[in-house]
């Protein structure tokens, strides 16, 4: 039971961070903002570097959950996401916080400092069962998959809302 | 298999990726709409609160103590319209009913020509009659009516707004007045803003 359990958690963090690093990966302007508002440099780099860490902790949650390298990885992406956050709420002005890429218009804040518990958790669980490969990488795919189908609903809004306009006229 | 399922997750990762470039795109166009102020969020009117008996003032009976109605009120003069009333297609749905204004009946009724409008099918008004009764300032606009009262107003500035106003027409139904409904205050000119 504590495996399965571990397992789901584990896929769950590895789903958030998977969708994360697309969300960003496709709004690199965005992200890079967010990153330049709260004082850090080189924002194009950092970018870069957050994206390839948020897709290699995904991996690394479903391929090998229990080594040392995935928990230090989820625990530090948890721990700058907090970070973040802090910095973001100790300035008082409202950074966007592109967590999730562009559709993401929520502040960067305390959100992400409660969140932490969230990751310290997924990174420590005891992987009791870990999953092969194969099943790794299928569980992966499903993730993506449920994904891009969840938020076709919202893309196709969206699109309906962005129809050419006319302004309004008065007669 | 390993790598059959490898390469599936690349291209759903990569779908997901032009998913939300996609979606990127379309509020950086947004946020270009609204900061050039073209945007088409339809703005609420104000409106007499009394009721309004449609053909006392020139509109067909039909509209008399209909559960819900919209009026569109359009106008010669203003491209909007035009764009609104090709929308249509010259297919009015049952509830919907058009008013175009027009300095004189044959202006109106080119103009519902050349928008594809069978001009028997809306009314031109060449007065002032029905939009002083329903406190008509501006067009395009629509009006929701519903037991000879305004349930809601505001302006229709592109034809998807129309849509939302014949899709939520029910939903802004108010029910029958009471029997013994007092007359508003002022003659029933009071004016709400819905």
């Amino acid at each position: 039971m504590t495996g399965v359990l571990a397992t789901a958690v584990q896929l769950a963090a590895a789903g958030i961070l998977l969708v994360a690093a697309a969300a960003k990966a496709a709004a690199p302007g965005r992200v890079a903002t967010t990153i330049r508002s709260i004082g850090l440099r080189p924002a194009a780099a950092l970018h870069v570097a957050l994206v390839t860490a948020e897709a290699g902790a995904a991996l690394a949650l479903v391929l090998a959950p229990g080594a040392l390298a995935t928990r230090a990885l989820v625990l530090a992406l948890g721990l700058s996401f907090a970070g973040a956050g802090l910095l973001a709420h100790s300035r008082g002005t409202a950074i966007a916080c592109a967590c999730f890429g562009g559709r993401d218009g929520h502040p960067l804040g305390l959100r992400q400092v409660v969140a932490l518990p969230g990751w310290v958790v997924a990174a420590l669980v005891p992987a009791a069962s870990p999953l092969s490969g194969g099943d790794g990488l299928l569980a992966l795919t499903a993730v993506a998959t449920g994904s891009g189908v969840v938020l076709a609903a919202p893309v196709l809004g969206t699109v309906r809302r962005s129809r050419p306009l006319v302004a309004v006229a008065a007669s | 298999m390993i790598a059959l399922t490898a390469l599936v997750l690349v291209v759903a990762v990569l779908v997901l990726v032009c998913l939300f470039a996609l979606m990127d795109q379309y509020r950086t166009l947004e946020e270009v709409r609204d900061h050039l102020g073209t945007g088409d969020a339809p703005r609420p009117l104000t409106h007499p609160v009394g009721p309004i008996v449609a053909s006392e003032i020139g509109l067909p009976a039909s509209l008399d103590g209909a559960e819900h109605a919209v009026v569109l009120f359009l106008s010669t003069t203003c491209a909007t319209c035009a764009t609104v009333a090709r929308s249509l297609r010259g297919a009015l749905p049952d509830d919907l009913h058009v008013v175009v204004r027009t300095p004189t009946t044959g202006v109106g009724a080119e103009w519902c020509d050349d928008v594809g409008l069978r001009s028997g099918t809306v009314t031109l008004a060449t007065d002032d009659r029905i939009a002083d009764a329903f406190g008509l300032r501006v067009t395009p606009a629509g009006f929701v009516l519903s037991h000879d009262r305004i349930a809601a107003a505001q302006t229709v500035p592109s034809p998807r707004q129309l849509q939302a106003l014949l899709d939520q027409r029910a939903q802004l139904a108010v029910g029958p007045p009471p029997a013994n409904t007092a007359p508003d205050a002022d003659g029933g000119r009071s004016w709400i803003t819905t």
